[in-house]
């Protein structure tokens, strides 16, 4: 009676064990719910609107830095030119391509700020203001360094700089890299780096010949 | 402490003998009986126990240090039975030939089904190993803290957190899937590898949680690497009266309240061996505090149910068991951080740059957790052919975890885990001599893991099985056990690759691990026990396929599909010495594991979208941990106890020659207690300080962490209980203060470390109240 019993109980739980697993073998997506797989600076000389330079940095799979491809991540400007800046941001996971900038335009641009340093700087700052990112790597007076200055143009609703719109100022010709991050900073913005975290961190090669 | 609990019941009756050698006159009846009557754990004098000789009119009532005395008797035998309410009925035989003193520790009653259930469960495990337990006053103290923080009043116990709401036991340095934690009897089966998943436990169900210190996998199979951490609930009641117990738990810090509730009955007559249980928690907090700013998002909610039937007869029993625990964990948001050069930024802040709040809100980034475990257990008596027990259970543990609000479906989590796991178990007890234990069982485990959203681990399904024999011959003053075990575990992992075909990747390990300990009883008050064991644990799903950015730890972490499993020889001796003035308990242990995993840092910064990342790979390597805990209280005055719990540790990479990382550091626990069994109005009062001082870990290898372990650090606690005659009733009172002086300081194991300090001064006020 007794060891019926059990393998009744028994017989049950291989029961649950067949019904009650979802499928392991049915892979789900990947969904990333903010994947920013592509970064797009799009510079016009205000001197010469057919003057255009696009710089791209893409990684499709966000996850997987096999996937990055920075050939289009560079800028050729014009020495002691000044050039309108416009980023735009997507996502292509997604079907169709999702233009994340259109939201940091509308209702998130009072939890986003967009920084651009040009790196390195001099530890006399002749390049640019004084670096905005923190860490920034300075090299000594004197030491080449990329000659051009960026200042942001658009707004949020809180009359906080934002920096999806900008204005390039290239000095006398030289070479650098440029950096630029998404800071995310739900309730918390102010204008500092410091607060919340980056939605992306990448780095253009500049030329200014 | 098993050893002591063995002594107690089993040795101490016998040895206690004491004759007072007096050579009697030849009159037949002018000898006594003296002796005294003492609590099992608090080593006090139990006033007012009925201490009758069987068969006569003899008899006394112990005073109030627990003292009696029977005189006028013959020679003969007699029967001694010892009676009082508060604790277990226990009877002694004496054969009375001169005068005699014998000293009677009683078990209190609320113990006493666990004991009887510990002895008759557990006897054929190691107790040649080390192990100690929280129980009691010193478990009642614990009430409201996750389970993690609970056992660190254990020796050589301490724990991983990340923040104050997440805590992941560490015994003798290991954790995670390396230690086996059992849920009334059911190995706790959820996403359990990693660093910032707490166990999903209900630490108010438990009325006793044990912990094996050492490698335990001959009885409990693989993973038990480490140790093994039982919670065992109360044994189910007897009595047709239903009993209730409420418990309820205040903290200053956070604005914790913490309330349990448990209802339960047994049956008589037709229904006689029936009982049931229900038990359920709600727990919830807002943002904890430093020691001067508060700890953004840092709240907590907790709803737990559980429920047993249990039918009980002399030989057999059946039980059912289902309990449901859900949390919700907010996530600092200081500590949100993206990539290197964020960790960077927040390792040169002094304090976080969130703002410092009082909110009970938890907003994203959360996770929460709910885990369902059904457990049907039964045992049955054979017929001069030992004892049968099986015991199987079904796991279900969903996972989601919530990082920022996202752009895109903000309704959506970042991560959804679902893990189901089925336990069996069947094992056959069979006393084969009075003096000989065998214990045969056979165990299965079957695991079906399934993800969505953002890929962290594969979809996986997993079989184990495994087959072991457990032995124990008691020779006089020595115990001595022997082990074997063979284990099979399968694992498929399902994912897509670079080209979104699915791909499934196999894996089988099997293992055969083998113990062996000797327990020598030298006295009464000295035993000494050494143990070898083994255990071995095959690599995880996320050590073998994870690739790719670990957001929370600011790495890039790649698995390896060519890792083996995991090897541990582990040595253990321990001694035990409970005397008059002195209790000592010393336990010395050398655990090697050969391949053991884990990440080492690949020495590279790789490049992704959102920043750089420094890359670890997993990677195998042979290690000791070496280490001693040493337990001792000095009695030094009827009321007062000095105790000290001493904790050393070191852990050593021998294939590179270097440490190894998130090693607990070396900690000293002084305290005193001053104790009243009655002061003014209150009975069972205490009052007691303890000094905590953490060392800074110097023993860490080259460029494997973000920054220097932070410094060493010194708490005050002070504690105050006691309990109140409430309406017939016993209502028991307990006041603490933590971090009396509100000292800033950071735990090296506490993930949070890097962006904030940990937690300031704690008022906490715990009362229960039993109907």
């Amino acid at each position: 009676m007794f060891k019926i019993n059990y393998l009744g109980l028994l017989a049950v739980g291989v029961l649950l064990a067949i019904s009650s697993c979802k499928k392991a073998s049915e892979v789900a997506p990947d969904v990333d719910n903010e994947a920013i797989t592509t970064v797009r600076l799009k510079l016009t000389n205000n001197a010469n609107p057919a003057d255009i330079v696009v710089g791209v940095w893409e990684q499709l799979t966000p996850t997987n830095p096999a996937t990055i491809d920075i050939s289009g991540a560079n800028l050729r400007l014009r020495a002691n030119a000044v050039y309108s800046g416009e980023l735009e941001i997507l996502d292509k996971t997604q079907k169709p391509t999702a233009d994340i900038s259109a939201d940091i335009a509308g209702d998130e641009a009072v939890e986003h700020l967009l920084f651009y340093q040009p790196t390195p700087v001099s530890s006399l700052n002749v390049s640019n203001t004084t670096p905005d990112i923190p860490n920034t790597p300075t090299v000594a007076a004197g030491s080449p360094v990329l000659n051009l200055r960026i200042a942001r143009t658009d707004r949020d609703k809180n009359s906080l700089q934002l920096g999806l719109k900008t204005t390039f100022t290239t000095g006398a010709a030289s070479t650098g890299k440029l950096k630029v991050v998404l800071r995310h900073q739900p309730d918390t913005k102010n204008g500092t780096y410091g607060v919340g975290s980056s939605d992306f961190d990448i780095d253009f090669m500049v030329t200014i010949q | 402490m098993r050893y002591f609990i063995f002594f107690i019941l089993f040795v101490s009756p016998f040895l206690s003998w004491r004759t007072l050698a007096q050579k009697s006159a030849l009159v037949d009846c002018v000898f006594s009986i003296k002796g005294i009557v003492m609590d099992k754990d608090e080593r006090r004098g139990i006033e007012g126990v009925n201490i009758s000789i069987e068969g006569s009119k003899f008899g006394a009532v112990s005073d109030a240090q627990g003292k009696f005395e029977i005189l006028k008797l013959c020679k003969g035998n007699y029967t001694l039975s010892f009676s009082i309410l508060s604790h277990q009925k226990y009877t002694q035989t004496i054969d009375l030939q001169e005068n005699v003193a014998i000293e009677i520790r009683l078990v209190p009653t609320e113990y006493v089904l666990d004991e009887v259930s510990i002895t008759s469960e557990k006897l054929p495990e190691m107790a040649t190993q080390a192990f100690s337990e929280l129980k009691g006053t010193e478990l009642a103290q614990t009430k409201g803290l996750p389970l993690g923080e609970a056992l660190k009043n254990i020796t050589g116990v301490s724990a991983i957190q990340t923040g104050a709401t997440i805590s992941k036991p560490v015994i003798h340095g290991l954790h995670s899937n390396r230690i086996l934690i059992l849920n009334n009897g059911v190995r706790l089966e959820g996403q359990q590898w990693g660093s910032e998943h707490a166990p999903e436990i209900d630490p108010f169900v438990a009325n006793n949680l044990s912990v094996i210190k050492g490698a335990a996998g001959i009885r409990y199979g693989a993973d038990a690497i480490g140790g093994v951490i039982m919670l065992n609930p109360k044994p189910m009641p007897t009595s047709k009266n239903v009993h209730a117990e409420i418990s309820v738990v205040g903290m200053t810090n956070g604005q914790l309240g913490a309330t349990s509730a448990m209802l339960e009955k047994g049956f008589d007559k037709k229904w006689a061996g029936l009982s049931l249980r229900v038990q359920g928690t709600l727990k919830t907090a807002g943002n904890f505090k430093t020691s001067d700013y508060y700890l953004e998002n840092t709240g907590l909610r907790e709803r737990n149910f559980s429920t047993t039937i249990a039918y009980q007869k002399e030989k057999f029993g059946l039980e059912l068991f289902y309990s449901r625990f859900y949390t919700q964990i907010g996530m600092f948001t200081g500590a949100l951080i993206s990539n290197l050069s964020d960790m960077q930024l927040a390792l040169q802040q002094a304090k976080p740059n969130t703002p410092s709040y009082f909110s009970h809100a938890i907003a994203r980034p959360y996770q929460s957790i709910q885990h369902q475990l059904l457990k049907i257990a039964g045992h049955r008596q054979l017929r001069n052919a030992g004892k049968l027990t099986f015991n199987y259970a079904l796991q279900n543990n969903q996972r989601t975890e919530n990082d920022r609000v996202p752009l895109f479906r903000p309704q959506d989590p970042e991560l959804y885990l679902e893990v189901t796991t089925q336990t069996a178990e069947v094992l056959w007890d069979k006393p084969i001599k009075e003096k000989i234990k065998s214990q045969v069982g056979l165990s299965f485990i079957t695991q079906g893991n399934v993800r969505r959203f953002a890929f962290l681990i594969p979809n996986f399904r997993n079989y184990g099985g495994g087959v072991f024999w457990l032995g124990k011959l008691v020779q006089k003053q020595f115990t001595f056990e022997a082990g074997l075990r063979y284990d099979y575990r399968w694992l498929r992992a399902f994912l897509q690759n670079i080209d979104k075909q699915i791909i499934t990747p196999t894996f089988d390990f099997h293992n055969l691990t083998g113990s062996a300990g000797v327990l020598y009883q030298w006295n009464k008050n000295l035993s000494l026990a050494a143990h070898w064991g083994t255990a071995w644990r095959p690599p995880t799903v996320n050590e073998l396929l994870s690739n790719g950015v670990h957001q929370s730890a600011a790495s890039f972490e790649k698995g390896n599909q060519q890792l083996t499993a995991e090897q541990a020889y582990n040595f253990n001796f321990s001694t035990n010495y409970n005397g008059k003035k002195w209790f000592l308990d010393i336990d010395f242990y050398q655990n090697f594991i050969n391949h053991f995993i884990f990440l080492q840092p690949d020495l590279q910064v790789l490049q992704t979208i959102r920043g750089a990342f420094p890359s670890f790979s997993y990677t195998q390597a042979n290690v000791v941990f070496r280490g001693m805990d040493a337990h001792l209280k000095y009695y030094l005055h009827e009321n007062l106890t000095f105790s000290a719990k001493y904790s050393l540790i070191s852990a050593y990479n021998k294939t590179i020659d270097d440490y190894l990382i998130f090693t607990p550091s070396n900690r000293a626990e002084n305290g005193l207690k001053y104790a009243r069994e009655q002061l003014l109005f209150t009975k069972n009062f205490y009052l007691g300080f303890s000094s905590l001082y953490v060392a800074q870990q110097r023993n860490v290898p080259q460029n494997s962490d973000y920054t220097a372990p932070p410094p060493a650090y010194h708490l005050i606690n002070l504690d105050l209980g006691f309990d109140l005659a409430l309406a017939k009733q016993t209502l028991n009172v307990h006041f603490q203060i933590n971090n009396v002086g509100n000292v800033a300081y950071r735990e090296y194991l506490n993930r949070y470390r890097y962006f904030a300090d940990d937690l300031g001064r704690n008022f906490v006020m715990r009362l229960l109240y039993k109907i």
